[in-house]
């Protein structure tokens, strides 16, 4: 066999499994390791400070996937201004993402939060830049239990 | 002119003139980068005077565009107010009758402006279109006015007008026009084409407004001030807009800099890809797949890192919102993105598939896989084959998937025929995605064939290699189902798609290997109809799991034990109702204000944005309720409360109540309000619920809430919500699930995940799609609920498939249209075979009265829709009307006067309708009394309802009207008094039955479509084999006459038929015997002509060479006999003569034999420089001729038989060898362009006369004493053959060019 046949399917090769690969990326799971949510509130609490502290970079650093890689399949997303509903993960990203992209985080912080029972939340608020004028924000998330996961299945900023 | 425009268009694609865009694009980025920096430079510098400049021109062009619309609307109503016939009414009719003032604004309506007629003392007599807010009748003034009123939603702009006759006021006309909306409310219900609207969205700053005739000191430096001043120079309100600052400038214009200089790099590298593509038409194949795919997904890539179309074109179709997946790194963030990157895909896999496995001519091609003697890679390559098919049928699988889960479109609206823009181009994706799935596994399969055909023995059946290459890939399929946890795609469902990817590899091998060329072009509508095929079933599927996806989120949010949102919801809305606004409000006495309190302070909080079902109730001091505003909640009205409390402290709690059957949690508060002075004031209570239960309770008012589409309900099937509890129905929302139905057995035992259970329950004959889910512990012990959907039926598929059908027969048949017309200004014309004629011609005459029908059907199924609901609403208004006189009493004035809005909810929900009644013409009560409260309905009575129940008396009236861009019908019953007078009125809008309605349109739209599709089904295919019946002898003649052409008489003609075709059918056969005997009579003549000729011709040849042998003979023979001296000296001589002789002889017979035997040619990759230089070699002794070679470096290989074209440059370079007389030059010249290689051999010898030149590729021409004249001929038969061109130019004395084109490969 000629070096340029060997070429040809090797290419074909590769461009098949970059595409596979591709398709797998947007199915990449971002899961936690599960089993240390398992029985000890202390774990839970600490996993859901993980989240919180993630996510609060995340908006900080204007760095979405800090944010995104806690949310759940299906997550509400209201965002003020701008969308409000259920979207999918890989939609929900891309929403905060654009949202945070044209707004210029000055600072954020949560200011409460609730580490135990069944739906965790966080609240806290901030200042961004939109079109050169500073505002006020405030975000709230909670979190659930999905699969023996802690996601995000609310995120809103108000 | 043409040629001009073809001159001028080659000059811009050629290399120079890309060079030279390139270069002027740089330097034009580099000046607008220069530009952006410098200007940011001076704006800072200068930032005052230029804020200062920004300013006055926001200013004045506000100022301006509202003088535009005042002028414009006094015009429309001064036209009314000048009206002759109204002045003659006013002043015959004002006292009699008001019927008449009624219908001269019905028939004189002013666009979008509302207008009320009022008499000489200012009471309002006629009117149309929403009379709220209410007009103080003191800004009618005896000259033209014009103001702002500022009503619940909407501020308006007011323009009044006295009507005069003969000098004294007869009345006036006031027109209303929409100015502003008050609060951020955004649905399809609220008409947000508002004058503010207009300027905010084109100045795009962010304004708001003020009613007055001074503007507020509250305001910061922040905001400019806009003064609007009315025609009297009187100021009527003020705008107030964000002042421009110094960083909100510099992005904008950042912005906008980036917009440009991204066009421009896009261009750069446009034009750099395109120099590159022209460059790969002359290199090898692989390198030429490998740089496209490379340069076409770099160009897609740029796309997305310079955020192109979507910074540019800011439309729907590039919103993330309606679809986003992270698929391909951000190639596919949005409709827009995904279109993009599948047109390039597709673009990439032709280039692949083309230029390797369906490429026409490539039977050599497809050699590059044999790998005959490699029989483990062969093997490898199959298995390797066979699983990227399987992956690439995952991947589409899983592309589909995303597609819908990541989408908030809806793929199964049946409620629209024609699919929404943005989805509209979601489904051009999946279509052009499925068509690169296509293509790319039948270029594989294609492969995988010619491998195992490459190592079986060479008299196999086709077949069995095809049979080989279908198991593998069935192994694989089922090893696929077994390995893979999550193969996406079901077992058959992979078969499926298997079969229908051998079956089209197959047809394009087939194709290929009879025809020789793939008719790609022609198989096209073939593949797109499999994709289609391939596409739909899994497209409908999918949105089947995505709709049970949301069912079960829904059961989520129905089961959630505690919602720490609606918790800090009600908590921060507490904050907001008490502030300053509700403090101030409060404290002052303005009665309107305090009443419309509840709405306008729920309408600013957090509640409205996020649209709960929720009640906000505000208390004065003494604890009496002075303002209400409840949305999709009523009953709690009635609740008592503890006034004491409410004043004291601020409490939040949530408690569970039973709302028509259903346990449903509410989270309630109540705060003081306390002013400055630290003094309670008042206090506000206010409950919310969730709104997902809402949705299913059918009590949710959408008109007042943001984003109405945020909606989990499958809108072609109504969802039920039913409770179990101890194994037993205890509440549902359907009326056909009879109570206490035992739970279905063995859903516990199903549930053992915990998550819920799916179950087709059929309930009366009826198939519902049921999920089963366990209620919380703390809500409803050991409790089930179920959410159940009716399961959609044949009909229901039929019509999802023929809407996709149809809107894909569309948009080919737009492109067909495009490409035709394109086809048509270029001078292409196509034309159509008989059959496809005759196919179109069936379609056509059957589609046409199916579309009329359709057409009518749909009319008459709309008419009757709406006369069903008008008898319907008829009805439901004397029911309603009875019940509220029987149930109280209402027979005289005083009684309706009392009516409240409580009474006609408990009315309303015991017959299951919401209804309003109007005390004469203004609104007294209403089931849904927020609407009013938020004056999006008018309180006063419609125009036409007025006039036709009132005036006319009529005993029934129904109409449609519009709130915002929504329609819907109302119904209106006079209330009758015992003495026979109209008391009031009774309406009832459709307005709150929407769901029912859209359902019912729905269903209509299944029913009719569904035998649309079978139709249209059947159609086609009795078209097709009509069409093909019908054509069939016509093509037969075809093909047969074909073959005559050819020469090829045995034709096959089936001629039993009795009709005029099977007359021409025979009289054709009969014409064809004659020809053959014609036409072998012919060829025994032509024959013997030719062998008479041949031994003329031999004879004469071989002559010449013998006579000076047999001269030569003699002659040896007579000095022999003579005794010569020399005689040895002669007899060398002599001999030497001889040979020679024998030689032309022996040149004779090869000559003659290489043009009559025409070996069978071995076609393959020949490349035409070695050729030629295996060919120079021969004659490079000759020591007095310079060879100058000169090839270029592009890639010359073409398909010939290698022997024959060496031959043919052998015959040219000898020729000019042979033409060189002493010292010369032979140049030789390749040059390769797209799709063909151009050889110059080009001699400095004595050149041809113009006579030789005419005749010179006749056979046995010839200049030479020893030729046959047969050497440019074959030549010219060679080049011919391939397809190929040779031109001779040439100059006597001066040399002979010979210039050859050849086909690349």
């Amino acid at each position: 066999m000629r070096l340029i046949e060997i070429k040809l399917i090797v290419y074909i090769a590769c461009a098949v499994l970059l595409w596979e690969g591709a398709i797998l990326s947007q199915e990449k799971d971002f899961s936690i390791s599960t089993n240390q949510f398992d029985k000890k509130t202390e774990k839970i609490q600490k996993q859901v400070s993980i989240v919180f502290n993630d996510v609060e970079s995340g908006i900080v650093s204007n760095n979405v996937d800090f944010v995104a890689k806690h949310f759940s399949r299906q997550i509400y997303v209201s965002l003020r201004g701008a969308e409000s509903g259920y979207f999918s993960m890989n939609q929900a990203t891309y929403l905060v993402e654009n949202y945070f992209t044209v707004r210029k985080i000055i600072n954020f912080k949560f200011t409460t939060t609730k580490l135990s029972g069944e739906v965790p939340y966080a609240t806290g608020g901030g200042y961004f830049t939109l079109k050169g004028k500073q505002e006020l924000f405030q975000v709230y998330i909670s979190l659930s239990k999905n699969d023996s996961r802690l996601v995000i299945t609310q995120f809103n900023v108000y | 002119m043409l040629l001009d425009r073809i001159s001028f268009f080659k000059f811009l694609v050629s290399h120079k003139s890309v060079f030279i865009f390139v270069i002027i694009l740089v330097i034009l980025l580099f000046a607008s980068l220069g530009y952006e920096y410098f200007h940011g430079i001076y704006v800072d510098k200068n930032w005052k005077t230029k804020s200062y400049q920004l300013e006055q021109e926001l200013t004045l062009s506000i100022q301006t565009k509202f003088e535009t619309y005042e002028s414009e609307t006094f015009r429309s109503v001064e036209k009314i107010g000048q009206s002759r016939f109204l002045k003659e009414i006013f002043t015959k009719h004002q006292d009699t009758s008001r019927a008449i003032f009624f219908e001269f604004l019905l028939s004189n309506t002013a666009g979008d402006i509302t207008l009320e007629l009022s008499d000489r003392d200012k009471r309002t007599i006629s009117w149309m279109g929403n009379r709220r807010p209410i007009l103080d009748t003191v800004n009618l003034l005896p000259e033209r006015n014009s103001f702002i009123l500022e009503g619940a939603i909407y501020s308006y702009l007011i323009i009044s007008i006295p009507i005069i006759d003969n000098h004294s006021i007869v009345g006036y006309v006031v027109g209303k026009r929409l100015f502003d909306v008050n609060y951020p409310l955004n649905n399809r219900f609220i008409n947000s084409n508002t004058f503010t609207s207009t300027f905010t969205s084109l100045l795009d700053v962010g304004a708001e407004f003020e009613v007055g005739q001074s503007h507020s000191s509250l305001r910061d430096t922040n905001w400019i001030s806009v003064l609007l001043k009315n025609f009297n120079n009187k100021l009527i309100g003020v705008i107030y807009l964000q002042k421009p600052t110094l960083l909100g400038y510099g992005e904008e214009s950042h912005q906008t800099m980036q917009s440009i200089n991204n066009i421009f790099i896009l261009i750069i590298i446009s034009l750099l890809i395109y120099s590159l593509f022209r460059r790969l038409t002359t290199i090898n194949v692989v390198y030429k797949i490998i740089i496209a795919t490379i340069c076409i997904w770099i160009f897609r890539y740029v796309l997305v890192w310079l955020n192109l179309p979507s910074s540019v074109i800011q439309i729907g179709v590039f919103d993330a919102s309606k679809f986003a997946s992270p698929f391909g790194y951000g190639i596919a963030k949005s409709p827009g993105d995904l279109f993009l990157s599948t047109v390039f895909l597709l673009v990439n896999i032709f280039v692949i598939t083309f230029n390797s496995f369906l490429r026409p001519n490539t039977s050599q091609n497809i050699r590059y896989f044999s790998i005959y003697n490699q029989k483990i890679l062969s093997f490898l390559i199959i298995a390797l084959s066979a699983v990227l098919i399987l992956l690439f049928i995952r991947g589409f699988a899983a592309t589909i998937r995303s597609t819908v889960f990541d989408s908030t479109l809806s793929y199964n609206n049946p409620t629209t025929v024609i699919p929404s823009f943005e989805l509209s181009i979601m489904l051009i994706s999946l279509l052009l995605i499925a068509l690169s799935l296509l293509l790319a596994v039948t270029g594989i399969m294609i492969m995988m064939n010619t491998l195992v055909k490459s190592q079986l023995k060479e008299n196999q059946s086709p077949l069995t290699s095809w049979i080989i290459v279908s198991v593998i890939i069935m192994i694989g399929s089922i090893l696929v189902g077994i390995l893979q946890p999550n193969p996406l795609l079901n077992q058959t469902a992979r078969l499926f798609f298997i079969l229908i990817f051998i079956g089209i590899s197959v047809l394009v091998w087939w194709f290929r290997e009879n025809k020789r060329n793939i008719p790609i072009i022609k198989l096209s509508p073939l593949f797109v109809i499999i994709s289609i095929i391939l596409l739909l079933p899994l497209l409908d599927v999918t949105t089947q799991n995505s709709d049970r996806t949301h069912i079960e989120l829904l059961a989520t949010e129905i089961v959630r034990p505690e919602d720490s949102w609606l918790t800090f919801l009600v908590n921060k809305a507490l904050d907001e109702l008490s502030g300053s606004e509700s403090q101030m409000i409060l404290s002052s006495e303005n009665a309107y204000d305090i009443s419309k309190l509840a709405f306008m302070q729920w309408a600013n909080s957090i509640l409205s944005k996020q649209g709960n079902n929720c009640s906000v109730i505000y208390f004065n001091k003494k604890g009496e309720n002075v303002s209400t505003f409840n949305i999709g909640t009523t009953s709690e009205l009635k609740r008592e409360r503890n006034v004491d409390s409410l004043l004291r402290i601020k409490n939040v709690y949530t408690e569970d109540r039973i709302q028509n059957g259903m346990t449903v949690k509410w989270y309630v508060g109540y705060s003081p309000i306390i002013d400055e002075q630290g003094i309670v004031i008042g206090s506000v209570h206010m409950e919310l619920t969730s709104g997902k239960q809402a949705i299913l309770r059918s009590d949710a008012s959408e008109f007042l809430r943001n984003h109405a589409g945020d909606t989990f309900e499958p809108t072609y099937k109504s969802l039920i919500l039913s409770e179990y509890a101890q194994g037993k129905l205890i509440n549902t929302t359907s009326e056909e699930i009879p109570i206490e139905r035992p739970l279905p057995l063995g859903i516990e035992e199903r549930n053992l995940g915990g998550n819920g259970v799916w179950l087709i329950d059929v309930i009366d004959g009826k198939k519902y799609e049921t999920y089963f889910f366990k209620g919380q512990q703390k809500q409803s012990t050991g409790s089930w609920f179920a959410i159940s959907m009716e399961s959609p039926g044949t009909r229901w598929y039929l019509y999802f498939y023929l809407r996709y059908l149809v809107f894909y027969l569309i948009l080919f048949l737009l492109i067909a249209v495009i490409i035709t017309l394109i086809q048509f200004i270029r001078g292409k014309h196509y034309y159509s075979s008989f059959r496809t004629k005759l196919l179109w011609a069936f379609i056509f005459a059957s589609l046409a009265p199916l579309l009329i029908l359709a057409y009518n059907n749909r009319q008459y199924a709309m008419d009757r829709a709406v006369e069903s609901t008008i008898k319907r609403l008829s009805d439901q208004t004397f029911i309603i009307t009875s019940e509220i006189q029987k149930r109280y009493g209402i027979n005289v004035p005083v009684t309706l006067s009392q009516f409240t809005d409580n009474q006609c909810s408990e009315v309303a929900g015991d017959l299951n309708t919401d209804f309003n009644v109007y005390y004469f013409s203004t609104i007294q009560a209403s089931s849904k009394p927020e609407m009013f409260e938020a004056e999006l309905l008018d309180p006063s009575l419609s125009t036409e309802a007025y006039l036709n129940i009132v005036l006319k008396r009529k005993t029934f009236f129904a109409e449609t009207q519009m709130i915002g861009n929504f329609s819907y019908i109302v119904g209106y019953r006079p209330l009758i008094s015992e003495n026979g007078s109209i008391i009031g009125v009774v309406s009832i809008p459709t307005l709150y039955r929407q769901s029912e309605i859209d359902e019912e349109i729905t269903k209509r739209n299944v029913y009719l479509y569904g035998a649309y599709a079978i139709s249209l089904g059947l159609s086609l295919i009795i078209g097709t084999l009509m069409a093909n019946r019908i054509s069939s002898p016509i093509r037969r003649l075809r093909n047969a006459a074909q073959n005559i052409s050819s020469g090829q008489l045995e034709i096959d003609l089936d001629s039993k038929r009795q009709d005029e075709v099977g007359e021409l059918e025979r009289a054709f056969i009969q014409m064809t015997h004659d020809l053959k005997a014609a036409q072998d009579q012919m060829i025994k003549t032509q024959r013997e002509t030719a062998w008479k000729e041949m031994a003329k011709q031999v004879a004469h040849e071989i002559k010449n060479p013998l006579t000076p042998m047999k001269l030569s003979v003699q002659h040896l023979r007579q000095a022999y006999k003579d005794g010569i001296k020399n005689f040895e000296e002669l007899l060398q001589r002599v001999t030497r003569t001889i040979l020679e002789q024998i030689e032309v002889l022996s040149r004779i017979a090869s000559e003659f034999s290489h043009y009559a035997r025409m070996p069978e040619r071995k076609l393959e990759e020949v490349d035409i420089q070695l050729v030629l230089q295996e060919a120079i070699i021969l004659f490079q002794q000759h020591e007095n001729i310079l060879f100058d070679i000169k090839f270029d470096n592009a890639s010359s290989v073409v398909i010939a038989d290698k022997e024959e074209i060496r031959r043919a440059f052998i015959n040219i370079i000898r020729n000019a060898v042979q033409a060189i007389e002493g010292k010369g030059k032979v140049s030789i010249t390749t040059k390769s362009d797209i799709d063909i290689t151009e050889i110059s051999i080009n001699d400095t010898g004595i050149g041809i006369s113009e006579e030789t030149m005419n005749r010179i590729f006749e056979p046995n021409f010839s200049t030479k004493t020893d030729g046959m004249g047969l050497g440019l001929a074959l030549v010219k038969k060679t080049i011919d053959e391939l397809g190929g061109t040779i031109i001779i130019d040439s100059k006597v004395a001066k040399g002979t060019t010979v210039m050859i084109r050849l086909p690349l490969r």
